[in-house]
């Protein structure tokens, strides 16, 4: 698979502060990547020198095959980015503002290009309205709207569901996935938000003091992890001791609301049900949580 | 990229305060010079009276003017740092800065756009005080001949003035791009147009302290130091002109402008955008 970004060994330092040590990314074709790490792990650092804003004291970013440091213009005009907030000249329209950004980008767009643009976020019924009026959503979309302009093959969104009502975070994550889907875009989206890249990302680094914690495919990432089982059933004082004795290497919890807690592996998780429905105890719920959070927590 | 700088610019309200003070500096002057112009003038050349017969109407649009240009060229560098100032600092506390350098967009280059609008703005700000004072004036007085007292008593025929103002007002717009460069080199270093300009004012107060005090180790440096000439637009108004104290001071004042601009362009070439 094509390799989209590969950066590697960056590090970065604010004075006496190390925010970013010894980081290797790889980014494929097509990835939507989910950086993940909570605030202040030096994501957002990472991402400044992916994108050049920012200089590392040392280690590369390769994108499309070609440095970052040696050749910025060509490797920009294929990648739109949103750091961070959505800010923009508020004293603009959303149409101005992509039109001024588009010229910036060497690009002479026409009104109907633009408004298409504005089209895939949902805006462009606003599109001469000013900035200064849009809510956070709004402006987020607005941001989004302004990476497409000239059509990258790479998209990084730095916290793009930050500060917004959940109808807002689900509409950015349809977002993320119908441009993934639709117009097959490479996406890095970083995140604090465990649960959100849970749902859109296909690859993920977690990051944690500036020093990546682990990088891979979110489901075997997940999949390697241990479960946790939450069991319900008609007789919790029977269960136990069955279970105790038919898996004397899982340690079985009963907790305050007569639920039995274990940890254990994923194929172990049938045979417990099976033993106990061949022993006539009734299953009421059995929960499995196995999320990206409870990877993260334990991870970090 | 100029043109895209001069937009966002000129959507601005804040790039109109400028004008809007020069308008109503100009105009207070200019009002008060016609009321009380007559009794002003006769009591400073009333010692010059008793020497001389002086006929006509002195209070004409170019002694006026004159007043305009020397009691101005002290406000006009707070209005060019307000908009040099907020430049690039401006962009960086507003986030923009993001946008616009995460686009195939030489540093460079955007930053030499950001530095010849600033200049632009300065040039436009002379050039309205330029229109005020020599156009505007005319609503106000006549032409005629011209007065001026400096160390000696200088009178100008109304047809040797309009090109002295000409070359007054482009010398003064040099100095005022040298205070641009200053307030736009502070716009590199900040993260709000506050400091820049308040940077630019207090180095400019303090060489002008330094420029006009006769010590011994100011002396020294009072030669380098742009502030010195900043006032040179009145020799202009000298008989003979000393061309070539003019083109010295042009002169240093034009290698201020361009270690300013490549010192600015240095820093925001290396700058990291963290904002």
């Amino acid at each position: 698979m094509e390799q989209i970004l590969i950066a590697k060994n960056l590090r970065k330092s604010f004075g006496d502060v190390e925010a970013v040590s010894n980081v290797d990314l790889t980014v494929f074709k097509g990835d939507i990547y989910g950086f993940l790490g909570p605030n202040g792990s030096g994501k957002s650092t990472t991402i400044r020198m992916i994108l050049n804003l920012i200089t590392p004291d040392e280690g590369e970013v390769f994108l499309f095959g070609q440095s970052n440091a040696n050749h910025r213009k060509e490797v920009l005009r294929r990648i739109g980015s949103l750091i961070e907030r959505p800010d923009f000249y508020n004293y603009l329209s959303a149409y101005q503002n992509l039109e001024l950004l588009a010229r910036y980008s060497g690009l002479k767009l026409s009104r109907k290009e633009i408004v298409e643009k504005l089209e895939i976020v949902d805006l462009h019924e606003r599109a001469d309205s000013k900035v200064k009026t849009f809510s956070q959503g709004m402006k987020q979309r607005l941001g989004i709207a302004q990476t497409l302009l000239h059509d990258p093959d790479l998209i990084i969104l730095d916290e793009p569901v930050n500060g917004l009502d959940p109808q807002g975070i689900k509409d950015i994550r349809n977002l993320i996935l119908h441009l993934n889907q639709t117009f097959g875009k490479t996406l890095i989206v970083s995140s604090h938000i465990l649960r959100e890249m849970e749902l859109i990302a296909n690859r993920m680094v977690v990051i944690s003091k500036g020093k990546v914690i682990v990088e891979g495919e979110v489901l075997t990432l997940l999949e390697s992890e241990r479960q946790k089982l939450i069991l319900i059933t008609d007789n919790i004082t029977s269960a136990t001791t069955l279970l105790s004795q038919k898996f004397p290497h899982i340690i079985f919890e009963r907790n305050k609301l007569d639920e039995l807690i274990a940890d254990l592996s994923a194929h172990e998780i049938p045979l417990i049900n099976k033993e106990l429905v061949n022993a006539g105890i009734g299953v009421k719920q059995l929960l499995v949580r196995n999320s990206l959070e409870d990877y993260f927590l334990h991870v970090t | 990229m100029i043109q895209l700088e001069f937009q966002k610019l000129f959507r601005r309200g804040m790039t109109y305060i400028g004008f809007i003070a020069i308008l109503l500096f100009v105009l207070v002057i200019q009002i008060g010079m016609f009321v009380e112009g007559q009794k002003l003038l006769d009591f400073l050349i009333k010692s010059l009276s008793d020497v001389f017969l002086l006929e006509g109407k002195l209070i004409n649009n170019y002694t006026v003017s004159y007043i305009i240009l020397n009691s101005l060229w002290i406000h006009i560098p707070i209005l060019v740092a307000i908009v040099a100032g907020d430049m690039v600092s401006g962009e960086a506390g507003r986030g923009t800065f993001r946008l616009l350098l995460t686009r195939p967009v030489s540093r460079a280059k955007l930053l030499t756009a950001k530095y010849i609008t600033a200049q632009a703005y300065a040039a436009m700000l002379v050039l309205f005080l330029m229109f005020m004072s020599m156009v505007v004036g005319r609503l106000f007085f006549d032409t005629g001949d011209m007065i001026v007292l400096m160390n000696t008593i200088n009178i100008f025929d109304s047809s040797d003035v309009m090109w002295r103002f000409t070359a007054a007002f482009a010398y003064g717009a040099v100095g005022m791009w040298v205070v641009t460069g200053l307030a736009f080199l502070f716009s590199t270093l900040a993260t709000n147009s506050l400091g820049p300009v308040i940077g630019s004012m207090s180095i400019l107060i303090l060489f002008t302290i330094m420029s006009n005090f006769s010590i011994g180790i100011f002396e020294v440096i009072k030669p380098f130091l742009f502030t010195t000439y900043l006032g040179g637009w009145q020799l202009f108004f000298d008989d003979p002109v000393d061309w070539k104290q003019i083109i010295h001071a042009t002169g240093i004042m034009a290698l201020h402008i361009s270690v300013l601009y490549f010192i600015s362009l240095y820093i925001f070439t290396k700058k990291d955008i963290k904002s």
